[in-house]
C-alpha cells in the first residue's frame, strides 16, 4: 500500500462520514446551551466561588478593622489583621489575574502555535509569590492574631500567665493544621496537582517545539 | 445565527467527526471532544468573519481543541445526559472500507504524534501548504520539511518490509 492509496482510503472514509446521518438540530443546540455540565464552566464557577468567598473574607476583615469589635487599645494589635486584609488582596488580584487570563485562551481566532504558547504562559506564571504570600497570611492568622489579644489578659492576669494563655489558640491551630496536613489535606492534592500541571507544561512544551522546530538536516 | 450555525456544522459534519476520531479512543472521549468542538466554534462563531475559509477556520478550532483539550482530561465533569444519549460519532471500524486499508489507517494513525495528526490529516485533505501554514501557524517551508519526515514515516508504517534491512 503507498501513501496515494492511503490517501484514497481517507478520502472513502471522508466520503462516507459525509454520507452520515445529519446531527439532528435539537443535539446542536443542546450542546451549546448546557453548558453547566461543561468543562469551562466547571472551571469558571469554581472561580466565581473562590471570589465570592474571599470578598466575604475581604469584608469580615474590614469590619474588624473599622469597627473593632475585639475593643483593640494599641495600633499593633490591628497589624495581624492589616496583613489579613492585604493577603486577601494580593490573593484576590492573582487569582482575577489568572481567571483573566484563562479566559483570554482564545485557541478559536488563533493558530496552533500561538494558541500553545499562550497555554505555557499562563502555566509559567509565577507562583513562588502566591506561596509566600499564603505563608505570611497563614504566620499572621495563626500566630499574630491570637496574640493580638495580649494585652487584654497581661492587664487580667500579668505578663507570663497571659503569654502562656495565649499559647492555648496558638497550639490548638497549629495541631489543627498539622493533623490536617498529615491527613494529606494540602500534601497529596497540591503536589499531585503539581505534577501533573508539570507534566502537562512539558507535553505542551514539546508540542510547541515540534511544531517550530525545522528540521536540522533540511 | 443559531440556525445558520447548525446548517454549517451540519454541512461540515465529517470534518469533526474526523478529529474527534483522531484526537479521542473511545466512545466518551469522542463525544467530550466533539462537544467541546461546538462549544469552541459556538464561541467564535460571531467572529467569523470570511478572511479565511469556512473548512480552514473550522479546521483550525477543532484541532487547536484536539490538541490542547488533553491538559483537562483529568478534569472531567458530569457529562451530559440528553445530547450524548441521542448522539454517536460514527466510527471509522464501523464503516465498509476494505480491512486491510483500515487498519492501516488505523495503525498509522496510532503511531503520529498530536501535531503529525494534524498535519498528516491536512494533507490527505489535500490542503494546500498555505492553508497547513494558516492552521498550524508555521512557515510554508516548515510544512513542507515536516510533511516529508512524516510521509517517510508513514511509508514505514504502511511498507514495514521495504525498510526492515536499511
Amino acid at each position: 500500500m503507498s501513501i496515494n492509496e492511503l490517501k484514497s482510503a481517507w478520502h472513502e472514509y471522508d466520503r462516507k462520514l459525509q454520507s452520515t446521518q445529519v446531527i439532528h438540530e435539537k443535539i446542536i443546540t443542546s450542546m451549546i446551551k448546557e453548558r453547566s455540565g461543561t468543562r469551562f464552566s466547571v472551571v469558571k464557577r469554581n472561580y466565581m466561588i473562590g471570589f465570592s468567598w474571599m470578598l466575604v473574607c475581604l469584608l469580615a476583615g474590614c469590619a474588624i478593622l473599622f469597627g473593632n469589635p475585639f475593643d483593640y487599645n494599641f495600633k499593633l494589635q490591628y497589624v495581624p489583621i492589616i496583613i489579613y486584609i492585604v493577603c486577601l488582596v494580593i490573593l484576590l488580584a492573582a487569582m482575577v489575574k489568572h481567571f483573566a487570563g484563562l479566559n483570554s485562551i482564545t485557541i478559536n481566532h488563533h493558530n496552533l502555535d500561538v494558541a500553545l504558547k499562550n497555554i505555557i504562559k499562563i502555566y509559567e506564571q509565577p507562583q513562588v509569590f502566591l506561596k509566600y504570600t499564603i505563608i505570611v497570611f497563614l504566620f499572621s492568622q495563626f500566630i499574630l492574631f491570637p496574640l493580638s489579644f495580649l494585652p487584654k489578659g497581661i492587664e487580667r492576669l500579668g505578663l507570663w500567665p497571659a503569654l502562656g494563655e495565649r499559647l492555648i489558640p496558638i497550639s490548638i491551630s497549629l495541631l489543627l493544621f498539622f493533623i490536617a496536613y498529615k491527613l494529606g489535606a494540602f500534601k497529596q492534592r497540591q503536589v499531585k496537582k503539581f505534577k501533573d500541571d508539570l507534566s502537562e507544561l512539558e507535553q505542551l512544551r514539546a508540542m510547541s517545539a515540534e511544531l517550530t522546530t525545522e528540521n536540522p538536516g533540511s | 445565527m443559531e440556525e445558520q450555525f447548525i446548517k454549517m456544522i451540519n454541512n461540515h459534519r465529517g470534518i469533526l467527526y474526523k478529529v474527534c476520531n483522531l484526537y479521542a479512543r473511545n466512545k466518551d472521549d469522542k463525544e467530550d471532544l466533539f462537544q467541546e468542538i461546538i462549544l469552541q466554534l459556538w464561541k467564535s462563531f460571531p467572529n467569523f468573519r470570511n478572511e479565511s475559509l469556512l473548512s480552514t477556520w473550522m479546521y483550525r478550532v477543532a484541532l487547536n481543541t484536539a490538541i490542547s483539550s488533553f491538559r483537562k482530561e483529568s478534569k472531567k465533569p458530569e457529562r451530559q445526559s440528553i445530547s450524548k444519549a441521542e448522539f454517536q460519532i460514527p466510527d471509522i471500524d464501523s464503516f465498509p472500507i476494505e480491512d486491510e486499508k483500515r487498519f492501516l489507517l488505523n495503525t498509522a494513525i496510532q503511531q503520529l504524534t498530536r501535531i503529525e495528526k494534524a498535519l498528516v490529516m491536512l494533507y490527505l485533505e489535500e490542503k494546500s501548504y498555505q492553508e497547513i501554514s494558516e492552521i498550524l501557524g508555521i512557515s510554508n517551508s516548515n510544512v513542507g520539511v515536516k510533511l516529508n519526515r512524516i510521509k517517510t514515516k508513514l511509508e514505514k508504517i504502511i511498507n514495514p518490509k521495504n525498510y526492515e534491512y536499511k
